[in-house]
Parts: structure tokens; sequence; C-alpha cells
């Protein structure tokens, strides 16, 4: 359903994303993992449309998304759960899930069930729906993160590490959830500098090292591959 | 009397309020300090005065023109002067040089249309009534633009915090690219903020115009300078600091004017300024764009 071809980033002076090519099929949870500054996040900004590539090509499920606008790129379903979260700290948990559902009414799709899937899946959420979402703790507002892009009916979702600055418990907790909605059949590509977790979480893996991909397999394989056991696995392991 | 003066000053200050609003609201949610707004005040004043004049039409109506021509200039503002630099990735110092060009341009096509000449409506557009409560001489003018002005901030909060587009734009304010990611369409939320503000300028704009019966292209500069000191003390890019602080300042520049001298009246209010930010530096209220985070 995602094809990329050739895609070339230039960020801040450097080549962050140097011509990669790679797809996924419907359905399917994609790893992509590699050291700081590897290129990750830079692939995920171009996809979603934060940032343009210098050439290359997107397309999504025949549709061509090269050069579109964010808020294009998410009414095609494709919905980002950036890094840090990004929560807006000044609305309430409600407002916040409220907006998530700008991209799907977009796509005239009904938004109005979602609000109760998402409280079902994180149910601190319905709790805390009326409060200041900058009240929330960090896991808190990682769901509430989470939560707020399922609102949008995505059709593939991109994490961006989201189990930063989190503690074990919570991450377990958010990567439960994650693949329980992949178990319901939801796309998504998920950056992760936990390998460890990442690998677990997906069917397929590519490793990303200063804005190539480098290397990439079966998830079950790589993490019996010695390779990235010793550059990734290695390090990760307390993460 | 001390009761009659402060009233006044309120009445002027809620058409401050009115007015930094606008200019507030931009700031708060674009970041874009609108040197130009006083221009668009001045163009609904003179929409007014011709609507009137020109066209011969009833006062009601000509302020619902004034308020439409407000909100176009203000878009046209948007479209033709901020957005091309915001394609180009300007800064912030940017907007604020170009919109001191178009609020010259403005002044200059508002010279020519004028001949430079200040304007008066003509006698007895308002109807004068006077009315006598708790003591006070309270004109018909005075509550009809104290009724003018609530509502129109009513309606304000209403879009902010009872409408999507409110919604997005409250959202836009905190975080444009995150705001983005979600589906939101940030042209259309500047394309409101700008035509709210540019509503409320023209209103504005057109009750002085009418209060002080004068309308002339420079008329925007000097309520330019008292914006500053209320969308600063109120905080930036804060609706009740906007509304307090403009309040605030009519009432201290009206009480300083009688009891003190006209000349001093500014002096006053800058001294007021600096004091306030010494105690407060972000103003009364955090604005539309504070964060409250935790971690």
């Amino acid at each position: 359903m995602l094809e990329i071809s050739g895609l070339t980033t230039r960020y801040g002076g450097i080549v962050a994303v140097d011509d990669i090519s790679l797809s996924m099929a419907e359905g399917q949870a994609v790893a992509i993992i590699g050291a700081n500054g590897a290129g990750k996040t830079s692939l995920l900004r171009t996809i979603s449309g934060l940032l343009r590539p210098a050439s290359g090509q997107i397309n999504f499920a025949g549709t061509g998304l090269t050069g579109r606008p964010a808020y294009g790129v998410a009414r095609q379903g494709i919905l980002m759960v950036p890094e840090g979260r990004q929560i807006f700290g000044a609305l309430t948990v409600e407002e916040n899930l409220r907006l998530g559902q700008r991209a799907a009414v977009a796509r005239s799709t009904a938004p109005n069930a979602e609000m109760n899937k998402v409280f079902a899946l994180f149910p601190i959420l319905a709790e805390r729906r009326s409060q200041y979402a900058g009240q929330l703790s960090g896991g808190q507002q990682q769901m509430l993160a989470i939560g707020r892009a399922l609102m949008g009916r995505p059709r593939l979702l991109l994490l961006d590490e989201p189990s930063l600055g989190l503690g074990p418990s919570v991450v377990a907790q958010v990567f439960a959830a994650l693949k329980a909605l992949h178990q319901e059949g939801l796309s998504m590509i998920l950056v992760e500098q936990n390998a460890r977790l990442a690998l677990e979480a997906t069917e397929f893996a590519y490793v990303m090292e200063r804005g190539r991909i480098v290397h990439q397999g079966p998830s079950v394989a790589m993490r019996s591959d010695p390779l990235v056991i010793d550059h990734y696995l290695g390090q990760a392991a307390g993460g | 009397m001390f009761g009659q003066e402060l009233l006044n000053g309120v009445v002027v200050g809620a058409v401050y309020a009115l007015f930094s609003l606008g200019l507030t609201l931009v700031f708060g949610i674009h970041r874009i300090l609108n040197l130009a707004h006083g221009a668009v005040f001045m163009w609904g004043a003179l929409i007014g005065y011709f609507a009137v004049t020109g066209a011969g039409l009833a006062l009601l109506p000509a302020f619902i023109l004034a308020i439409l021509g407000g909100a176009l200039v203000s878009v046209a503002l948007d479209l033709l002067v901020f957005r091309p630099l915001r394609r180009r990735q300007g800064d912030e110092f940017g907007t604020i040089i170009v919109s001191i060009g178009a609020n010259l341009v403005l002044m200059h096509l508002a010279q020519q249309a004028t001949n430079a000449q200040t304007l008066r409506f003509p006698f007895g557009i308002f109807p004068i009534h006077f009315y006598h409560l708790l003591g006070l001489r309270v004109s018909l003018q005075q509550i009809v633009i104290v009724a003018a002005v609530a509502l129109l901030v009513i309606a304000l909060v209403l879009y902010l915090f009872r409408t999507n587009l409110g919604t997005d734009a409250r959202a836009v304010a905190i975080d444009e690219r995150t705001s983005m990611l979600l589906g939101i369409n940030p042209h259309a939320v500047y394309f409101g903020t700008f035509a709210i503000a540019g509503a409320l300028a023209g209103a504005a704009g057109v009750i002085l115009g009418i209060a002080f019966n004068s309308v002339s292209y420079l008329m925007g500069e000097p309520i330019m300078l008292q914006a500053f000191v209320v969308i600063v003390l109120g905080g930036l890019g804060s609706v009740p600091g906007a509304l307090l602080a403009g309040v605030m300042l009519g009432v201290i520049q009206t009480l300083t004017t009688v009891y003190i001298s006209s000349e001093l009246s500014d002096a006053v209010v800058f001294g007021l300024l600096f004091v306030v930010l010494l105690a407060r530096p972000r103003g009364f209220f955090a604005g539309l764009h504070t964060e409250h985070r935790v971690a």
C-alpha cells in the first residue's frame, strides 16, 4: 500500500534521507531502527509531508503523495504520532481527541464511534477527559498522542519513538496497545531506538545508517542476526 | 465628577479593547505582529463614512458594511503580504517590516480617497439621548457602544471555544506543525483569524469615528500605540487580558486627562506599563499559545 522509491531529503544542510526505497503491504507493521541521527525521523517526516523531498516518489494506495502538504497527507489517512508526543497541553484531553477527528472528517468517514474505541484502548483517558492534557503524566500523554491519531481513522499509522522517556511498565502498556491495534489489521511504521521492542512488535524491519537503508529483513530473523545484535540490540537492551 | 469620568473611561476603553483583541489574536495564534492593524481600523471608519455619506445608508447597515470591509482588508493583507512571506519561510522580524510597508500603502490610499481631509459624519447621525442611571449621565451612544463591544466579544469567545475552526485556531496557536499532522489546514485558520481581527478593527473604527466625530487617514496611528500597551499589559495572545487592559487604559487615560493634564496622559500610561512589566513581565494573563506542561 505504501511505495517509496529513490527518496532523498535534505534537511539543515545535510542529506538526511539518502535515496531510500521501501514498500509495505496493507496490514503490515514495519520497524525502522538505527542509531540517533540515522535519518529515521526525517524519513517519517518526509512521508507525513512535514519535510519536502528533494527527489523521489511516495505513493500510497495508488495516490501520489510527493510534495503534498502535511494536512493533505493526513487526510489521505496517514497519521503520525510525532516524537515527544506533541499533545496540546493547554487544551483538554477531549479537545485533543476531537482535533484528531479532522483527518477522518475530511475523508467523510464517520468518526463518532472512534472516541469510545480510544477510551476502550486507554481507559485512563476517559477518566481524565476534561483535564488539561498538559497535566497528564508522560505515559498518559503518549497514550493521548496515539489516541488522537486513531481518531483520524488511520489507514497507516506512523509512530516516532513512542517509548522515548517512558518508564518500562508504561512502555509495556503502550506496546501492548500497539500490538492489539496491529492485530486488528492496522498498518504501521514504527521508528524506534529501542530495537528489541521494535522488532518484537513488527513483521519486517529496516536498519538505517547515515540516511541510507543498510539492512532489511523479517523482524524475527533480525532478532537473531548477529550484526543487528552487535550494533543495535546490545546497546538498546536496557532501553 | 469621578463616577462620570470613570464611565467615560470605560466606554473608550471598551473600544480600545475591541481594537486590541484583533492584534493580540493574530499575534497569539500566528506570531504575526501586524503593524497594519491600525490601517484596517482606519479603513473600517472610512468605509462606514462613505456608506453613510456616499451611499446614503443608515447607520446599522453602514456599521455592518464597515465590519465586512475591515475583514476584507485584513484577509487581503494576509493573502497578499504575509502568506507569500510564510511560503518563503520568512521570520517574525520580516513580517513586522512588511506590515509597516502595508500600513503605509493603506494609509496612502486613504489619503488619496479623502484628499487628506478630516471627515465628519453628518450632524445627528446618532440620536442624542441621555439617561440618568445611579446619578450618572449616560448617553444612548455610550450604551450602544458598550453593548456592541460586548456582543462582538461574546461572538469572538464563541468562535474560539465553541466552533471547530476556533478549536483548530487554538491548536495552531500552540503548534502549527502538529495541527497539520492531524489534517488541519492552517490556511483556513489564517483566513479565519485575519477575518475576525479585521472585523473587530473595522467595528472599532466606525465606533470611534462616530464617537469623536472625526475620520482621517491618520486615525490608525495613535490607537496602535494604545493597543501595544493593551496587548503587552494583558499578556500577548490573551483575550481576557486585552479586555481588562483595554478598559483599564481607557479609564486611566480619561482620569489622567481630567485630574492631571492631557499632555501627561501618555506619560502616565507608558510609565504604568513599565511598572507593571517590572512586576509581571508577561502581562496579566498567559496567552493562547502558552502551554501548561508538567514534564
